[in-house]
């Protein structure tokens, strides 16, 4: 018997409960960023690969799985970088691009920025998205892995990134529903990270 | 239905991310991840030395909208003012970032982290200038690590004044918007920074969440079984 012909009465629980062991998982991998990192959580690279780490697993652990990346999904991916870079940069943002002498730093840097990037999205918009749809909608998923999205921010930035990153939720969130992927949001989220720091 | 409503979700988000951004002071983060490549602060006293900035405006009908910035990568400090911050029409505006021993010792209870900059802005007279009434000034400075949280004053008139002052991410900057020109510094209370201990038992709060997410891992591992056997 396959999972979809299983009555909602049955899988909904098990659903919740998914939901709550990842929701659970994520905010501990949150905090163990921020405890890693120690005052300096929001720079530490160690503590941002502990992170990311911490997420892979649980996505493992979920059980679930990536699918393959389409044209579609990196033109739509590619496309929500834009907006949030644009919604930046008509904001305020300013460019100047960092010193040449950093150049080696940028290379490692860019990694595990995409890699906290790709796994986040990976653990967000994937694995508890997924299970937040079985278990109550598509509404509900978008609107329970913004809030998560931008309270795992709240040990680096303080409460004052809760909005902003609320807003950034709904919109990658938007991506994910709209590709049926996580594909979109994570190249959204790491071409927005790189970028704005690269320039930013 | 679904690439209709991911459209529109996509739409309110862009919407949202709009309008908190609007409302943010300016130069909020970008970077959601907060990683940043920065140099180690310059302390005033130490070598290198913080760097000092200034710019020349030309005479202008209109005060343009600029910025002044410290060479330090990210910058130690950095002064965004907007159109017609400083009335002062044909003449020139000089405005000035120069890192300096604190004017007075710090508020009760708190204590100063890194540099105190004087912000300051003359005509080509040399007379000082303030920025106009409504056009308030938006600073950023560098503190020496994230934690704890900053609180940015700034000096003017003979006393501290406390700043409404936000993080502003990237290595380790904060801000906050001033109506006043003076000498700007971030302090904290409570232990220096950058020193985590203090008591707080880092080893065991560690084990503890390595243990909540190898449980949370093994909980949907196990959920994993119970839906794939059903």
């Amino acid at each position: 018997m396959s999972v979809d012909a299983i009555p909602r009465a049955v899988t909904r629980p098990i659903a919740a409960t998914h939901c709550a062991l990842l929701v659970i998982g994520i905010a501990a991998a949150a905090l163990l960023r921020a405890v890693t990192g120690g005052a300096d959580a929001a720079a530490s690279k160690p503590a941002a690969l502990v992170f990311a780490a911490a997420l892979f697993v649980l996505v493992r652990t979920a059980g679930w799985r990536a699918d393959k990346w389409r044209a579609v999904d990196v033109a739509v991916g590619i496309g929500g970088a834009a907006l949030l870079l644009g919604a930046w940069l008509a904001n305020g943002g300013h460019l100047w691009l960092l010193a040449p002498q950093h150049a080696a730093d940028l290379a490692v840097w860019s990694l595990v920025v995409t890699a906290v990037a790709v796994t986040e999205e990976f653990a967000l918009r994937g694995a508890l998205f997924a299970a937040l749809v079985r278990w109550n909608g598509v509404s509900t998923a978008v609107a329970v892995t913004s809030v998560v999205f931008a309270l795992i921010h709240v040990p680096l930035y303080g409460w004052q990134a809760v909005p902003l990153d609320c807003a950034v939720g709904v919109l990658l969130g938007g991506l994910r529903v709209l590709t049926g992927g996580v594909a979109a949001p994570a190249l959204a989220h790491a071409l927005t990270d790189l970028v704005a720091g690269w320039v930013g | 239905m679904s690439r209709r409503r991911g459209a529109l979700l996509t739409a309110v988000g862009f919407v949202l991310v709009m309008l908190v951004w609007r409302e943010l002071p300016a130069a909020a983060p970008p970077v959601y991840d907060g990683i940043c490549v920065a140099d180690p602060y310059r302390t005033l006293g130490h070598s290198p030395a913080p760097s000092s900035a200034t710019k020349t405006y030309p005479p202008a009908k209109d005060f343009p909208t600029s910025e002044v910035i410290t060479d330090e990568s990210p910058a130690q400090v950095q002064v965004l003012m907007m159109m017609d911050t400083f009335s002062a029409p044909n003449t020139s505006v000089t405005v000035s970032i120069t890192p300096m021993a604190a004017p007075a010792p710090p508020p009760s209870g708190l204590a100063l982290d890194g540099n105190v900059y004087r912000i300051s802005a003359v005509d080509a007279s040399g007379k000082m200038l303030q920025p106009a009434s409504q056009m308030p000034i938006t600073v950023l400075l560098r503190a020496t690590a994230s934690s704890p949280a900053k609180t940015m004053f700034v000096h003017s008139s003979g006393t501290w004044h406390q700043l409404r002052t936000f993080s502003a991410g990237c290595g380790d900057s904060f801000e906050a918007v001033s109506t006043t020109l003076g000498d700007f510094g971030l302090f904290y209370a409570g232990g220096p920074p950058g020193n985590t201990g203090g008591g707080f038992p880092v080893a065991p709060v560690v084990g503890v969440l390595v243990v909540v997410v190898i449980a949370a891992g093994l909980g949907l591992v196990r959920l994993s079984g119970t839906r794939r056997s059903r």
